[in-house]
């Protein structure tokens, strides 16, 4: 029997309807699992048992006077330590937010609360986001649960680890170049980003402003849907937040209208994809075609661009979003600091890691006076190639497959010396950020190390509900979220 | 050197002067192609391969090697060739960071081999191009100029890492 801890949200959400289990025993065993495992896992920053155990009894009381709050009321989440959670710490994976208590709620938080979702504690992730194997916490190295020796991916490696180790049945992330479908496809689950301006930013410390967006980690397509449901529409509090029509995600993913053209860009499957992964991707392709869809070759021309324009354009936004770390109002202080000046200088040099020193200044770099037009306009400008190619190739497709990463994941210690091929790896989705378009990794294989594959589907924007639906039919037709760690 | 089988060439012009756009073969991730550069000149002395254009080494995703200054320009086999040095010490004070000893030493290297890489985007035509400032289409998002509700002193102040009366302490600025 599969154990109550590797079940889908959906699966344990319908047992709380049925009343084989209250909401506070549901919490207590996902406790008593990130106890039994996360001494090895270590996603979790910090677990907060009183407040969680509370709101499952507040829960379960609801759910007795039939008050529900939604399909997913009483069910325990996972927050990236990058979302605001009134009262609870808020690090960004970073020392010099290491006291930092955040006191409000960002908006997904309220509206988890609103649906009566459980958040239960507060998971690893790169510092500021920069990074794509959670190596560059400040705080502890998050271990992939298929084998602890690799990394989980990033930079949400701690939500992807935890919901893939059976912690938490869900968990948000941010994705501002890759950082929650890499980690879903290292550590074999659904992760979805969401179009910029689908779901609120009010309440994440930006990194880079023009692509960061908050998304769902699921342990299957349905569950990515149900708790897109709950966090996706406009807030008046992000100026960036779009006012859009919110479909019923998990009406439509499971009817029969489905888009049926998907578009294969042959510049995501040249060379540098390793052998298993492009092995599993086609298969999948396969799939598709047997299954009546129609797969088109279509070409995105300025892919080879992507990480360039990617890095240039991130570490320019993110240099000038971090400049407010400056010791002096809410962060690390340096004591070694005699002057006003002083305090930035050094409360930064203790406060910030290597990896975001690093963007940092080569943010500044581009942006500075004498380089701002070589590099940052420039990037400015073939980001707008960039997103024109996607344009186009939507006018014959409706959906976009691709892998989600060049590779499996990678061990530990294995790139984090050479930060430039750690870039590298963010080929297969840096793309779709600039473009801001929406999309999604599915478990797809294993590679012949044991190691999850993910394929990467893209869409239109506001268009999530056909990623899901396209999601589904492969999902459901295959076994790869019955397979778990074994820890 | 060494050249690793995962370090894919293509050249492109030096100095991109010339301002022709060239079309590399299957440019995709990692092309595979060598491809010879037209139309410019050579400035890097010294070259390995003492060829008449400068090469860019791309490496791939999946690079076996670590802490291999691959370079552009050929400068791989001779350190001080990098097209362009970062003055760390400006960027450093410009953005108010003061770098450890290591940082010191690793991170103008990186710096340098990241913008070398960066300028692959030299040959892309943004002639009549845009610049990209949002992914969508987003105008400015106006609001009434109301009072609404906000932080109590105490939150707003919770995280200050020093405080007294209602307010944040610093070193005196003024004389």
């Amino acid at each position: 029997m599969e154990e109550l801890f590797f079940k889908s949200a959906e699966d344990l959400s319908q047992m709380l309807a049925k009343k084989s289990i209250s909401s506070v025993e549901l919490t207590k065993i996902f406790i008593q699992r990130i106890g039994d495992v996360d001494a090895r896992v270590q996603a979790f920053l910090s677990l907060d048992e009183e407040k969680s155990l509370q709101r499952a009894k507040a829960s379960d009381e609801r759910r007795s006077n039939g008050q529900l709050l939604g399909p997913l009321d009483g069910i325990p989440v996972g927050m990236k330590d990058v979302i605001a959670e009134k009262g609870q710490r808020l690090t960004c994976g970073s020392k010099i937010l290491e006291h930092y208590i955040s006191p409000y709620d960002a908006t997904v938080t309220e509206r988890l609360h609103q649906a009566g979702i459980i958040p239960l504690g507060r998971l690893n992730m790169d510092e500021f986001a920069m990074g794509s194997s959670t190596e560059n916490s400040a705080y502890q190295k998050t271990h992939n649960p298929w084998n602890l020796e690799y990394v989980p991916g990033g930079s949400s490696g701690g939500s992807a680890a935890a919901v893939c180790s059976g912690e938490v049945p869900l968990a948000l992330g941010s994705d501002t170049g890759g950082s929650i479908r890499q980690p879903a496809a290292c550590c074999g689950i659904s992760g979805l980003k969401t179009t910029y301006g689908l779901v609120s930013r009010y309440g994440l410390p930006a990194l880079a402003s023009s692509t960061d967006q908050i998304g769902p980690f699921a342990r299957n397509v349905t569950d990515l849907g149900l708790l897109l449901q709950i966090i996706a529409g406009h807030d008046d509090r992000d100026s960036t937040s779009c006012n859009v029509e919110i479909p019923h995600y998990d009406r439509i993913l499971k009817g029969e209208l489905r888009p049926r053209r998907i578009g294969i860009p042959k510049e995501y499957f040249s060379n540098g994809i390793d052998v298993d992964v492009r092995q599993a991707v086609e298969s999948a392709i396969e799939f598709y075609r047997k299954n009546g869809y129609q797969i088109v070759d279509i070409s995105l021309e300025h892919t080879a661009y992507a990480i360039p324009v990617y890095y240039i354009i991130m570490t320019a936004e993110a240099s000038s979003n971090l400049a407010r770390y400056d010791g002096i109002r809410y962060t690390h202080r340096s004591s070694e600091a005699t002057n006003a000046i002083d305090i930035y200088f050094k409360s930064r040099k203790e406060g910030f890691g290597s990896e975001v020193k690093r963007r940092i200044m080569l943010g500044t770099y581009v942006l500075s006076s004498d380089h701002h037009d070589a590099y940052y306009v420039r990037a400015q400008k073939v980001r707008t190639r960039i997103g024109e190619d996607f344009k186009k190739a939507f006018e014959n497709v409706d959906v976009i497959l691709s892998p989600t990463a060049p590779t499996t994941a990678f061990k530990l210690g294995e790139k984090i010396n050479d930060p430039l091929q750690m870039y590298m790896g963010d080929i297969c989705t840096v793309a779709v950020s600039l473009a801001g378009l929406p999309a999604l990794s599915i478990p797809c294989g294993f590679s012949k190390a044991g190691l999850p594959i993910g394929v990467q589907l893209i869409g239109k924007a506001f268009h999530e509900h056909e990623l899901l639906s396209v999601a589904y039919s492969f999902e459901k037709a295959h076994d790869f979220i019955r397979r778990f760690p074994d820890l | 050197m060494y050249i690793q089988e995962s370090f894919h060439i293509y050249g492109r012009a030096f100095g991109g002067a010339n301002g022709k756009r060239r079309r590399l073969n299957g440019n995709g991730i990692g092309g595979n192609n060598r491809v010879r550069g037209e139309g410019g000149e050579t400035k890097a002395k010294n070259c390995f391969f003492e060829l008449n254009f400068s090469y860019l080494f791309r490496p791939l995703p999946r690079m076996e090697t670590q802490n291999l200054t691959f370079c552009i320009y050929c400068a791989v086999f001779n350190e001080n060739m990098t097209p362009e040095h970062i003055d760390i010490d400006h960027i450093a004070m410009l953005c108010r960071i003061a770098l450890t000893d290591e940082e010191r030493k690793t991170i103008p290297g990186q710096l340098d081999t990241m913008l070398a890489y960066m300028r692959q985007l030299e040959e892309v035509d943004i002639q009549d191009v845009e610049p990209t400032l949002h992914a969508l289409e987003i105008s400015n998002v106006l609001r009434a100029d109301e009072p609404g509700e906000n932080f109590s002193v105490e939150s707003a102040l919770m995280n200050a890492p020093k405080r007294e009366n209602n307010q944040i302490i610093v070193p005196r600025i003024v004389e």
